[in-house]
């Protein structure tokens, strides 16, 4: 057997060497590779939003004046407007007609012909009845924001037919008027 | 026997076939009645932008969420408030820049069915010697769409976007500025818990919009301060008056005069109050209150 000659021990250390420190530095850079954190940001920016459900009609039907004014008021069924709103929120209610009475309606247009007496509404059964208008009238005012269930409002309308309003003979004609709510936020 | 049970099982099969058939119904008459509304989502309801000519702002997304097709109409309207901040559309805005500035609708008019939602483009066009703050308010208008309109009484929906608009006038003399005045100060007291409420009324005689917040104090008539409370903020459009408030805790007033003063601060500015006097008998009630000093 041939003795090791001494070049061939140093460049085998040398070799030993470079692999230790090969692994050493790989280790080093998969350890570092592994821990390395990366951050990332995830934001979301929520908006201002109303959601707003309303009646889409009222129908009074057919109707008929009494002497008896209490007994001329013909009253709607409870109609419900409903808002949803992540801030605080105004609602507001007029009417087509400016002084709040319902037109005849000719299918093409309004006449001049009106019933003698306003719309009214009333909300949640509490308090008068209050004459609708072409102005705009806040039915409720500085409302908190609301819950996913939202805030439901109920309202009643009320129309007095008495002897003085002209009957309709025309089946397409009608006594008629829009009721346009607005829900807005508060300033 | 055997009939008495095949009549059973006929009777059986009757019920279990009808049970559903009358659930469906039940439920088709709930639909018809409670589904008939109209029902629309606004998303932002409220823009703050710093703007120039032809800038776009928002944009705003309109949602049908009932259950009937809808016309939709946009239409700017001039903005205001009332002392409580409760909107006013004060005037349909004209598509000219008389104001200085004026906001178009991208689209104007629209149609959505039920569950549709859609973008809709603002664009402001400002003139180029106005700086100052603009303040319209974009409505959206949902009607039950031509042909299934009722008749009598018929609804249609608005929601109002806001908008507080800043233009910055490259000409440096024009000056964007709000300024504070108070114009009266009032106090009220509650009769059950004795808290004291001081409101104050300012109008913004500036040129753009300003918070108003501060505090409210109320000293003894030798100046010594009895309680101190933030006014609540508030935001107020210029060219409008605004109310803001601090209400006291409960504490008790010994009897004696007092001087309730609020101090009202603008983006940094501090404006000059109007102190009013009251005094307080000794159960603690206020018993008069001299709102002129100057004229006790």
């Amino acid at each position: 057997m041939k003795p090791v000659s001494g070049g061939f021990l140093r460049a085998s250390r040398r070799l030993g060497f470079l692999l230790i420190m090969s692994v050493v530095l790989l280790s080093h850079g998969v350890s570092q590779a592994s821990s390395s954190t990366s951050m990332m940001p995830v934001t979301c920016k929520v908006m201002p939003t109303i959601e707003a459900s309303f009646p889409e009609s009222l129908e009074f039907g057919n109707v008929a004046p009494t002497p008896n004014l209490d007994e001329s008021y013909v009253i709607s069924d409870t109609k419900v407007v409903k808002i949803w709103s992540n801030t605080e929120w105004t609602l507001k209610m007029k009417s087509d007609a400016i002084d709040g009475r319902m037109t005849k309606w000719t299918g093409d247009g309004y006449s001049s012909e009106t019933l003698s007496f306003p719309l009214e509404w009333q909300l949640n059964e509490e308090g008068d009845f209050t004459r609708i208008m072409g102005d705009d009238i806040t039915v409720v005012q500085d409302q908190l924001p609301t819950d996913q269930y939202g805030t439901a409002l109920r309202l009643l309308f009320r129309q007095l037919i008495t002897y003085n309003d002209a009957p309709l003979l025309d089946p397409d004609t009608f006594y008629r008027i829009e009721v346009t709510f607005t829900a807005v936020q508060t300033y | 026997m055997s009939e008495g049970r095949g009549f059973r099982v006929l009777a059986l099969i009757i019920v279990l076939i009808g049970l559903p058939a009358l659930s469906c119904s039940a439920r088709a008459m709930q639909d018809a009645t409670s589904h008939r509304n109209v029902s629309m989502r606004v998303s932002p309801t409220y823009i703050v932008a710093e703007v120039s000519d032809g800038d776009f702002i928002g944009p705003v997304k309109v949602s049908n969420t009932g259950s009937l097709p809808l016309d939709f109409q946009g239409f700017i309207s001039e903005g205001g408030h009332d002392e409580n901040g409760v909107p006013l559309f004060l005037e349909p805005m004209s598509d000219t820049l008389r104001d200085g500035v004026f906001l178009t609708l991208e689209p104007a008019e629209f149609k959505l069915m039920p569950g549709e939602s859609r973008w809709i483009k603002v664009r402001a066009h400002v003139s180029p010697a106005f700086s100052g703050g603009a303040y319209p308010i974009i409505v959206f208008q949902g009607k039950p769409a031509k042909g299934t309109q009722s008749r009598e009484l018929f609804t249609s929906a608005q929601v109002g976007v806001l908008t507080l608009i800043t233009i910055t006038s490259r000409r440096k003399q024009d000056s964007i500025y709000a300024s504070a005045n108070i114009e009266s100060v009032s106090i009220s007291q509650d009769p059950v818990d004795k808290s004291i409420t001081v409101s104050a009324i300012c109008e913004n005689q500036g040129n753009i919009h300003t918070n108003l917040s501060g505090t409210a104090v109320i000293r003894s008539y030798l100046g010594q301060p009895a309680s101190l409370a933030k006014l609540t903020p508030a935001l107020c459009l210029p060219g409008h008056k605004r109310v803001i408030t601090a209400r006291f805790k409960p504490f008790n007033l010994n009897r004696g005069i007092y001087i309730a003063e609020v101090l009202v601060k603008a983006e940094g500015n501090a404006f000059p109050s109007i102190p009013v006097a009251f005094q307080v008998a000794d159960n603690g009630m206020i018993s008069a209150i001299h709102m002129d000093l100057a004229h006790p």
